[in-house]
């Protein structure tokens, strides 16, 4: 258990790990889940951020995400497909939940507000501002543009990956895409954006 | 060309860059306090796909029975007129012509319907 616990940064070793782990959750093990939702709650918490822009709303989905998958760990079979993509398509289906959609989201002025609030190192100041006028933009995209455009660009999925994790076709995908980085170019440009 | 970031890279830099908030540590103690509490106190997980499918015999006799009653009744015959019902009918034509005025038999369902519906014209009148 200790070695499996033992912080990896190959990405391999980490992915076998979170499999391990959600095999023992799965068999009841309450302690292999609780490492496993520690593994997994900050970046969860970052994407949902990201999609939904608010962070109340964002931690209510991580939230509403690991409950199902403490419920579900015993259903994950490997032999279906990686622990990573189960897991995203279930983030992404708590995150882009249509009952959440009915509550108000942050406005333009208030997610920049709340981009701008942490300060960030000197180094990545400039990629942090450029990060938060995108976030502000973006504020006013559909959830569903805002996740495909997380995961292309964020994670580097392909179109399959990113069809699977939000259960929709690779054409919806690219229709997702392409609305949302066309958006995205009029939104940035009307905020006096040097965007080329 | 300047270096002004592209909206690809803008993009990116918005898609990589960690969100504030998303460091939040009471927010990520509220998760994971969430998380310890359904794994110890919550129902366990749900049982495999293997294991959830088992066959139970009462399930399937049940199953069967009321598959076989839907059966039936989607293949049951349209509800006829009571012969009972049919005579009435007949009998209170009969009063109104104010004879002995004898219709033709009529026979169980769309026959006998339009046999009742049928009014006939005043030269069929007379011939009967």
């Amino acid at each position: 258990m200790h070695a499996l616990l033992n912080p990896a940064n190959d990405a391999m070793v980490a992915a076998d790990a979170a499999t391990l782990l959600v095999l023992r959750a799965g068999s009841g093990d309450a302690r292999a889940f609780a490492e496993l939702a520690r593994q997994l709650a900050r970046p969860a918490l970052a994407q949902c951020i990201r999609i939904l822009d608010d962070r109340q709303l964002a931690e209510d989905a991580v939230q509403e995400a690991l409950t199902r998958l403490w419920r579900e760990a015993g259903r994950f079979d490997p032999a279906r497909g990686s622990f990573a993509g189960w897991w995203r398509r279930m983030l992404m289906n708590c995150a882009l939940d249509g009952r959440r959609r009915l509550r108000p989201a942050a406005a333009l002025d208030e997610a920049a507000e709340i981009a701008d609030r942490e300060p960030t190192p000197a180094r990545a100041a400039e990629r942090a501002d450029l990060a938060a006028r995108v976030q502000a933009a973006a504020a006013e995209l559909p959830e569903r543009q805002r996740a495909a455009l997380a995961l292309f660009h964020g994670e580097g999925l392909s179109m399959q990956e990113i069809a699977d994790a939000l259960e929709t076709s690779e054409k919806a995908v690219e229709g997702l895409l392409l609305r949302g980085r066309a958006a995205l170019k009029t939104k940035l440009m009307d905020l006096k954006d040097d965007m080329q | 060309m300047s270096d002004r970031p592209t909206l690809d890279a803008a993009i990116a830099a918005w898609a990589t860059t960690e969100p504030a908030g998303a460091g939040d540590d009471a927010a990520l103690a509220r998760i994971l306090g969430h998380a310890e509490t359904i794994a110890t106190q919550g129902a366990p997980p749900a049982p495999s796909r293997a294991g959830w499918f088992r066959p139970k015999p009462g399930w399937m006799l049940g199953g069967a029975l009321a598959a076989s009653f839907a059966i039936a009744l989607l293949l049951a015959p349209n509800p006829q007129a009571a012969p009972g019902e049919a005579e009435v009918v007949l009998a209170s034509a009969g009063d109104v012509a104010g004879g002995s005025v004898k219709l033709a038999e009529a026979e169980s369902g769309t026959s006998a319907t339009f046999a009742l519906l049928y009014t006939p014209t005043v030269e069929e009148e007379y011939q009967l």
